[in-house]
């Protein structure tokens, strides 16, 4: 009883797992990040398009590289933490956990969608086609249909503790995905290009590129972050409609 | 400064129709997002409302 009488005493890392806590604060943080995003995209368009020159040997038609990698590597960097989340709330069966990993769901869809979208845009005029059953596009296609299949799980399940229960469960299992991914193009023959960045070996791509993708790749990651902790914020009122802290704060509102 | 003209802006080398079809269904996928979370935090903080409203309906004596 000691500790609950306590709450706000010392390092209290759960404080931020309560409803109205969580909703407040990510209220104050949902500006700060779409307001970076808008930022940081600007900044990155002018760049990709003002800035880096010409490609020798693609022309333009590269320049679908400033939204085509980025929205790769944040439908995989969603899902690694989608499953993070689901994880904890497996574990510790905290609600806010849960409610994260629904929330970033559909962004990670979104931008596995996008991903694909812009490759294939890109992929006609680098390399005739816009679609080839290889283990880069295969493996992105299955973490499209991964995000809507936990998405399709969650909502069949009306009771939500056991929806995010089995929908936590597939969003692990899937994780093995993600380096598979991420792998593909060294594991097997690809028509896909390999990463022309990566740790411990410099960019093969000029410098004002490097500069645009990355800008932009800082755009989509503050995006996502405002996207998903607004969805968590809908989700929460959602789910907590009717108790308390809900009531008081229509209250405060009316 | 890579263009000469608006139209080679929009040309983008041939490749127009490739780069601003990424482009284009982005920026599309992104709004649609943005104005279906607006609404839906919008419709949940209504209903909270709406749930206090009709409570206190049945309540009234």
């Amino acid at each position: 009883m000691q500790a609950i009488n306590q709450p706000r005493s010392g390092f209290h890392l759960f404080r931020y797992s309560s409803p109205p806590e969580f909703y407040r604060l990510a209220g104050k943080a949902v500006p700060a990040f779409a307001a970076l995003a808008a930022l940081l995209a600007l900044a990155g368009l002018y760049l990709g398009f003002f800035v880096a020159p010409t490609d020798a040997q693609q022309g333009e038609a590269y320049r679908i590289m400033f939204v085509h990698v980025p929205a790769a590597w944040m439908a995989m960097f969603v899902y690694v933490v989608m499953a993070f989340w689901a994880a904890l709330g497996l574990v510790f069966n905290t609600r806010i956990s849960a409610i994260m990993a629904s929330a970033l769901a559909p962004t990670g869809a979104l931008m596995a969608f996008l991903s694909l979208w812009t490759g294939a845009l890109w992929g006609r005029p680098a390399w005739g086609t816009y679609w080839d059953w290889d283990a880069r596009m295969t493996s992105t296609l299955i973490l499209l249909f991964l995000y809507m299949g936990f998405m399709a799980l969650h909502s069949a399940i009306d009771d939500s503790r056991r929806a995010d229960r089995a929908a936590g469960v597939l969003a692990l299992v899937g994780v093995v995905n993600v380096p598979i991914i991420y792998f593909s193009v060294q594991w097997w023959n690809s028509l896909h290009q390999g990463s022309s960045i990566s740790l411990g070996r410099a960019p093969t791509i000029a410098a004002p590129m490097l500069a645009a993708m990355l800008v932009m790749a800082l755009a989509f990651w503050m995006y996502c972050i405002a996207a998903a902790l607004t969805r968590a914020r809908a989700i929460v009122l959602e789910r907590e409609r009717g108790s308390e802290w809900v009531r008081a704060l229509a209250g405060e509102r009316a | 400064m890579n263009w000469g003209s608006w139209h080679e802006f929009l040309n983008m080398g041939g490749y127009g129709r490739y780069v601003w079809g990424a482009y284009g269904v982005v920026a599309i996928a992104v709004a649609i997002e943005i104005a279906g979370l607006r609404a839906r935090l919008a419709r949940a903080r209504r209903s909270s409302i709406g749930g206090r409203a009709r409570r206190n309906a049945a309540s009234a004596p």
